[in-house]
């Protein structure tokens, strides 16, 4: 019936569209700009950096999510949508974002089947209950990581997408090392051991005065003292599944470092008087060190997985006031890179962690 | 039979890494990388997933590298002969390893840069696959005298 009706009614005049206004067909900053694919590499993050979309300016205007090289909407003025209180270069640039971010994407790995987990059976239980402890401190180690790294974020605007991109890959690093030592703690049944004091995680968490001292905390006084961890794990583990968790998860740790020096250097020679602040904001923070630092619990782990178990474990302290020792050293070398002398007013227990 | 150390040694473990599976698996790599066995350094350009200009360089040219590995030459036969026995380094000759036994460590950057220095660490699955290829060779060794100091 109703196909019946349609047939009576004459034919519909077509409906009259709008003019098409085609204005946005002329919104481009330079029409004609190509960025290169690399024969080995492929089209790289980096490599959209050309002609007029390699200009990175030192202060970003716009508080919306407009992409840079982008435009807003004729008539507005990017609508701002709050927060993205980060606008300074300074406040969070580094030059090697995009080449850590092409990185972390090709070096990512998988904890599920990237590590040889039944190489790890039939250690004695004192050498378990060990590592199973240090598992526990690194896996919330990293917890503490993406909360970090995650309240930050999204204060940082969108001009400079390129560190947002890498520190998303931050994130998703964490999060794997926060599982594959979940993972190595409860694989043999031994399960989580104590949490850390947590002196350190809070100030990491409290850390409000920038980006630029949160990293500074975050990646340089935690993250040079995770990554001896893992150097030694990679080169004195029991298994090989600690072995391949520390080699991996060092390289990462690595990469976070690597912004993070890239980042301070370029603070440092921007902002007046920032080497001072940080000077006096880690002062405070290698005391806050000290005081997790009392606590035995991760010390006498590690030795009695150095040591081979608790009989060992003389020979496994030795062991770890060399890592201790080394942990200074990369601290103080990552410090004098970035032009941070901490050398002649380092704190009493650091200085004595390197006269052993 | 490629001796250790020559350009020769260097170029064939780098064509076996670049054929390699696992070595791409591990992901890209950027570095130039120097080798120095006693007196005498090898350096290799790793761009990507090639390894390339392998060459020996002179003493002057190590400020060019990210960072080289330096140890005495018998210790690297030592590290050589043990990848070849376990097709892959021990727990005692993997490059971590030596680089806490060694008291200046393994990976050295001529200039004392400790960014470019820590590419050593970035990269350090990939290096130890490159390492442990050379398994597959029958190595022979003509070392040379040990460098000043060593």
């Amino acid at each position: 019936m109703v196909q019946e009706r349609a047939n009576d009614q004459p034919p519909a005049e077509p409906p009259v569209l709008p003019r098409p206004d085609l204005s946005w067909k002329s919104m481009t900053i330079q029409w004609g700009t190509r960025a290169k694919v690399h024969p080995q590499g492929g089209l790289t993050l980096g490599a959209l950096n050309v002609g007029a979309y390699a200009e990175i300016p030192d202060y970003w205007e716009d508080r919306s999510r407009m992409p840079r090289g982008a435009f807003s909407p004729p008539g507005t003025v990017g609508a701002p949508v709050g927060g993205y209180y980060l606008r300074n270069k300074s406040d969070f640039w580094a030059e090697n974002a995009a080449e850590l971010y092409e990185e972390a994407i090709s070096r990512r790995w998988s904890s599920a089947d990237s590590i040889p987990w039944a190489a790890c059976r039939g250690l004695r239980d004192d050498v378990e209950l060990a590592i199973c402890q240090v598992a526990t401190e690194l896996s919330q180690q990293a917890s503490i990581e993406i909360e970090v790294v995650s309240s930050w974020l999204q204060l940082m605007s969108y001009g400079y997408h390129e560190v947002k991109l890498f520190l998303a890959t931050e994130n998703f690093d964490a999060g794997r090392h926060f599982e594959v030592f979940r993972k190595r703690a409860m694989v043999n049944g031994g399960g989580l051991g104590f949490e850390s004091p947590g002196q350190v995680n809070r100030l990491l968490l409290e850390s409000r005065a920038g980006w630029t001292e949160t990293s500074l905390l975050l990646h340089l006084l935690r993250g040079t003292f995770t990554r001896t961890v893992y150097r030694y794990l990679a080169a004195r583990a029991p298994t090989p599944v600690e072995l391949l968790i520390g080699r991996r998860a060092l390289q990462d740790t690595s990469r976070h470092i690597a912004y993070a020096m890239q980042h301070l250097k370029y603070a440092v020679n921007h902002v007046t008087g920032l080497t001072r602040n940080l000077n006096v904001g880690l002062a405070q923070a290698e005391a806050i060190v000290g005081r997790d630092d009392a606590d035995p619990v991760l010390w006498e782990a590690l030795a009695c997985v150095f040591g081979g178990g608790v009989r060992g474990m003389d020979e496994g302290m030795q062991i770890v006031a060399r890592l201790r020792c080394d942990y200074v050293r990369d601290y103080l070398r990552c410090l004098d890179w970035i032009g941070v002398d901490r050398r002649s007013s380092l704190a009493p227990n650091f200085a004595a962690l390197l006269v052993g | 039979m490629p001796v250790f150390p020559s350009t020769e040694w260097f170029q064939q473990v780098a064509d076996l890494a670049m054929a390699d599976e696992t070595y791409r698996k591990f992901g890209r790599v950027d570095a130039i990388v120097g080798f120095r066995v006693g007196e005498r350094t090898f350096s290799l350009v790793f761009d990507v997933f090639e390894i390339r200009d392998a060459r020996e360089i002179d003493d002057d040219e190590l400020r060019d590298l990210d960072f080289y590995l330096e140890m005495e030459p018998a210790r690297w036969q030592a590290m050589i002969e043990d990848i070849k026995q376990n097709d892959g380094a021990g727990l005692n000759c993997t490059l971590n390893t030596l680089d806490l036994k060694l008291p200046n460590g393994l990976a050295i950057n001529a200039l004392g840069d400790g960014y470019r220095m820590d590419k050593f660490f970035r990269f350090n699955q990939s290096l130890q696959r490159f390492f442990d290829l050379s398994a597959r060779l029958d190595t022979t060794f003509a070392l040379p005298a040990p460098a000043a100091g060593d």
